[in-house]
């Protein structure tokens, strides 16, 4: 656009113009009003007392990972890799050994998530073919420390009360139940007020 | 040549081509398990099925040769539902392991399955187990459910390397890959059934579950451990090789390794790696190292100037680093001393250096005094592809034992040792002596006449000389420890018309490397290194790459060399032998973990790329030239890169001018008393060389090989036994095991191997043998 087409306005007079501020200032502030009438405790409140207070999410909420156990008790996963190399944040490590167990060959000897760098896209349940890894819907994961409390090692991802506390959240097949397999402690009943 | 339509698309290829190939000529994929070029064709598998117009059924494409006017098609309803059906029943029983099988990711069996295969199968009965995870040897596992029963492994074991190890064992849907009598293979080419399985089948245990194939990184490189440099694929993971794959050139190579190469990748990771600095005996920072070896440099190029420094270079390093270090012992330091350290005093003129191109032509070829399949196995597998096309291969093997082997069976002159060049003029002598060169070296023999060991008549001597003479494509492979036999094989190749091309077996690795960089690798400089060091010429001495104790032929020689020197600084991946002779110890980069050139034995260059960052303190060779001359306040310009390559020859090094015959002397032979030993030097890849823990269970506990009867007389058994040998540095024990090919009163020990006294008692030296049992007794 040229410069002699652009319009000219005079910040200064408009400021000077007491209607302008005053009309706007009463339209911000019916605002407020309408909403401090609107939330009168006991009528829509929409704030409640967290941690003491919780608020009804998904059951598919994709939460802190769990990895499953075969009916003996041993960890479901083949190392497979299939969720290391899924993941955006490649912030699973594996390392695979082998067993003497003539029923498997190959397990994790090591397996880790690292939480701080994961987004919880769960990508790395949808890719793994043995549903050995899903997710809870554990979401309150607030730490002291970062560095060490968020790696969740085996034991971690297996063997944590919070797992039976919140339950199984976002695994693909949801409408199946888990096959061959547990979740490390057994799902809890879930509030009945919980959103599909 | 035959025309054919492949898909719409014509091709000209040779007669006798068969229709997968010329199909890959024009880049059409035809799926092959069973075939590969190198075996020839079979017709196991059935993957390959195509349609020929004409022919009522569909053919497999790897049995079937090209006739002319040919109509095929690789793809379409009918070959599709065909290769369908095939892959059905190569999986009926397949376990469907992929999530834990180490090839899923870079399987035929998988790869095919995705592109031919039915979704689901139909087959509903149980399927049959049979053995999993077992070891066929210490590198490699069988899963046999896997197994498609392509026989590639039986048949390259068996055909293409002659040591049948493999078999097909069973009928029907019990037939299973197995080892021969169950025993464990101990070929040295066993890794390259890993390569050879299309599908699981035959794993890699030092890989086993240490990646899945589509995270791992892969470089090209070359196998830095003997010189035929093989090429070969390095694949590392998060900074760590894990794996070294033969890589095959089309039309050049097959990429065949020898396990030496393929599972000796660890020397990196080894416990006794260098990863720190140490300065007289102690741990110390890289920063304080450089700084007082740049201070010793300082004050010996002031006392005593630039002569007093010298280098000794290994030969292991690249071409790039060889040239570095030529520049700044030039340029920064101003010394002309830079040595190669060397077992072998042989030199092989470049004019008469071969290629392995000779030896797929070759009708005759000569092994002189070391059996290739010890030093350079994968030079063996080529002569042994040249057997196999050329039956008629006239192989003769003249040493101090027997090295022919019934995998390419030929003649052997057994001699006293070190007598081949002597033994060659006198062959020579007897078919040419009109020749006036030839005719002096058979009077610089005087009265020598070989003495064989195993009947040999004078006239199977003539008859090896008109062999020598009149052969049409002549290779010998030389193991470089008698300098004179350059002189014979000079005068042989200006006796012949027709091809003459010498392959030298000798280390180091990529010494020819070294000579195109500039740095002299004749075998009278690191003499004379040796000489000026004992002399107290020498103040400083840097060794890169180098282990004089090891490498040196006389070791109390090298010992008194390294004591006079006022400071010796060391650079390797390793302590060199007897660390409290170098003052400085500073952990250096090697293979895989630098990019550069290495030079084989052929003199072709390739490159090698870096695949890892050297572990720990550890640095390039270039980035302590840097830091040196840094501390001289001296510009080293690191960065200009020298190529070494030729514009005229390519990746071969250009062939120079040969030198003049020298002469010939007649071999001393020391007296024998009853009961003496004679010692006999030979390079084994296998039990010399890096350290390695994944190859420590293949090495056999004795290095040292002794015949039969001496055996017997010193109550050796098998697999062998502790001998004690009695020379001038008095009692020297070593391990020794039974060798049929070796002649009585030869001991056969290894350069460079820890527990071979060799260098202790002399190449060529008469020893004493006792059993230790009598030692102890008195």
């Amino acid at each position: 656009m040229d410069k002699k087409d652009s319009q000219v306005v005079d910040v200064s007079a408009q400021a000077m113009n007491i209607g302008t501020g005053v009309t706007g200032m009463a339209a911000g502030f019916a605002v407020t009003l309408k909403n401090m009438v609107r939330s009168v405790p006991g009528r829509n409140t929409v704030t409640i007392q967290y941690p003491e207070q919780r608020k009804p999410y998904s059951r598919r909420f994709r939460g802190v990972h769990a990895l499953t156990l075969r009916p003996n008790g041993q960890l479901k996963c083949t190392a497979c890799f299939l969720c290391a190399t899924a993941c955006p944040a490649e912030c699973i490590t594996i390392e695979a050994s082998s067993v003497t167990d003539d029923a498997i060959e190959k397990v994790a000897s090591r397996y880790e998530i690292d939480l701080s760098r994961c987004i919880f896209c769960g990508f790395c349940v949808d890719a793994c073919p043995e549903e050995a890894i899903v997710m809870t819907r554990e979401y309150d994961l607030a730490t002291h420390n970062r560095v060490d409390e968020l790696q969740y090692d085996i034991s971690a991802l297996t063997r944590r009360e919070e797992i039976q506390a919140y339950g199984a959240g976002y695994r693909p097949h949801m409408q199946y139940p888990l096959v061959e397999s547990y979740l490390p402690t057994e799902i809890s009943a879930k509030p009945q007020d919980d959103i599909d | 040549m035959i025309r054919l339509t492949i898909d719409d698309r014509e091709i000209t290829v040779p007669e006798g081509t068969m229709v997968v190939d010329a199909a890959q000529e024009l880049g059409i994929d035809v799926p092959i398990y069973c075939y590969h070029q190198a075996l020839g064709p079979l017709g196991a598998c059935r993957i390959c099925l195509v349609q020929v117009e004409k022919m009522p059924k569909l053919v497999t494409a790897c049995t079937t040769a090209v006739q002319e006017g040919m109509v095929v098609h690789t793809r379409g309803s009918a070959v599709d539902k065909g290769r369908q059906g095939v892959l059905e029943f190569l999986l009926i029983n397949h376990p469907l392991d992929c999530p834990v099988c180490d090839k899923g990711g870079e399987c035929f069996l998988q790869d095919y399955t995705f592109q031919y295969g039915s979704a689901a199968g139909r087959y509903d009965e149980p399927k049959i187990h049979k053995l999993k995870d077992a070891a066929i040897n210490e590198f490699i596992i069988i899963d046999q459910e896997r197994c498609v029963l392509c026989q590639r492994c039986v048949r390259f074991m068996g055909e293409y390397v002659g040591e049948e190890q493999l078999l097909l064992e069973g009928r029907g849907v019990e037939t299973v890959v197995s080892t021969v009598s169950h025993q464990p293979m101990d070929s040295q080419f066993s890794g390259n059934v890993i390569d050879l399985c299309p599908v699981g089948a035959l794993l890699s245990i030092p890989y086993r579950y240490k990646a899945r194939p589509w995270n791992l990184e892969r470089a090209e490189s070359v196998c830095p451990h003997c010189p035929v440099a093989c090429t070969t694929s390095v694949t590392s993971r998060e900074g760590h090789v894990i794996r070294v794959e033969g890589r095959p050139i089309p039309g050049h190579d097959w990429g065949w390794l020898c396990d030496r190469g393929r599972f000796g990748y660890d020397f990196g990771y080894v416990e006794d790696r260098l990863l720190n600095a140490w300065l007289d005996g102690e741990i110390t920072s890289a920063a304080e190292s450089t700084r007082t070896i740049g201070s010793w440099l300082n004050d010996t190029l002031e006392q005593h100037g630039g002569d007093s420094v010298a280098f000794l270079v290994g030969g292991q390093q690249t071409m790039e680093e060889a040239y570095q270090i030529r520049r700044f012992a030039d340029e920064v330091v101003g010394t002309s001393k830079v040595a190669v350290s060397r077992s072998v005093k042989g030199y092989l003129p470049l004019g008469l250096n071969g290629t392995f191109e000779d030896l797929d032509r070759a009708d005759t070829i000569v092994y002189l005094g070391q059996d290739p399949y010890d030093a350079v196995p994968v030079v063996h597998l080529k002569v042994r592809d040249r057997y196999r096309d050329n039956p008629g291969l006239k192989v003769i093997g003249i040493g101090a034992y027997d090295l022919t082997r019934s995998t390419v069976p030929g003649d052997a002159f057994v001699l006293e040792p070190g007598e081949e060049a002597a033994f060659l003029a006198y062959t020579l002598a007897k078919v040419a002596a009109s020749n006036p060169i030839i005719a002096r070296l058979g009077e610089e023999l005087g009265d020598f006449s070989p003495t064989f060991k195993g009947a040999k008549s004078e006239q199977e001597v003539e008859t090896l000389g008109r062999q020598l003479l009149e052969s049409e494509h002549l290779v010998l492979l030389w193991d470089g420890k008698d300098p004179h036999m350059e002189s014979v094989l000079l005068a042989l190749r200006g006796l012949r018309e027709d091809v003459t091309a010498v392959l030298p077996t000798f280390g180091p690795a990529n010494w020819r490397g070294f000579e195109r960089a500039g740095i002299a690798v004749d075998y009278d400089r690191l003499e004379a290194f040796v000489e000026e060091a004992i002399q107290g010429k020498i103040h400083l001495l840097f060794s890169i790459g180098a282990d004089l104790l090891r490498d040196y032929p006389d070791r109390e020689r090298a010992k008194a060399a390294l004591a006079a020197i006022d400071r010796v600084v060391s650079v390797g991946l390793f302590f060199p032998e007897q660390r409290e002779l170098y003052h400085a110890v500073i952990p250096g980069a090697g293979w895989s973990e630098v990019d550069g050139t290495y030079t084989n034995m052929e003199g072709r260059m390739q490159v090698a790329k870096a695949t890892v960052q050297p572990p720990g303190q550890s640095r390039p060779v270039r980035t302590y030239l840097g830091s040196w001359a840094h501390a001289l306040k001296k510009s080293f310009v690191l960065e200009p890169e020298w190529d070494p390559f030729d514009h005229n020859a390519g990746d071969l090094i250009a062939k120079d001018a040969l030198p003049e015959v020298q002469s010939v002397p007649k071999p001393a032979r020391p007296a024998m008393k009853d009961g003496a030993l004679r010692l006999v030097g030979t390079a084994l890849v296998m039990e010399g060389g890096m350290p390695s823990e994944i190859l420590q269970p293949r090495i056999p506990k004795y290095p040292g090989r002794i015949s039969l009867a001496d055996a017997s007389r010193l109550g050796i058994g098998e697999p062998g036994g502790e001998l004690g040998l009695r020379g001038q540095q008095g009692m020297i024990s070593v391990m020794v095991a039974v060798d049929e090919r070796i002649p009585q009163g030869v001991l056969v020990l290894p350069y460079g191997v820890v527990g071979s006294p060799l260098n202790q008692l002399g190449d060529g030296a008469v020893v004493e043998a006792v059993s230790l049992e009598e030692v102890s007794l008195r």
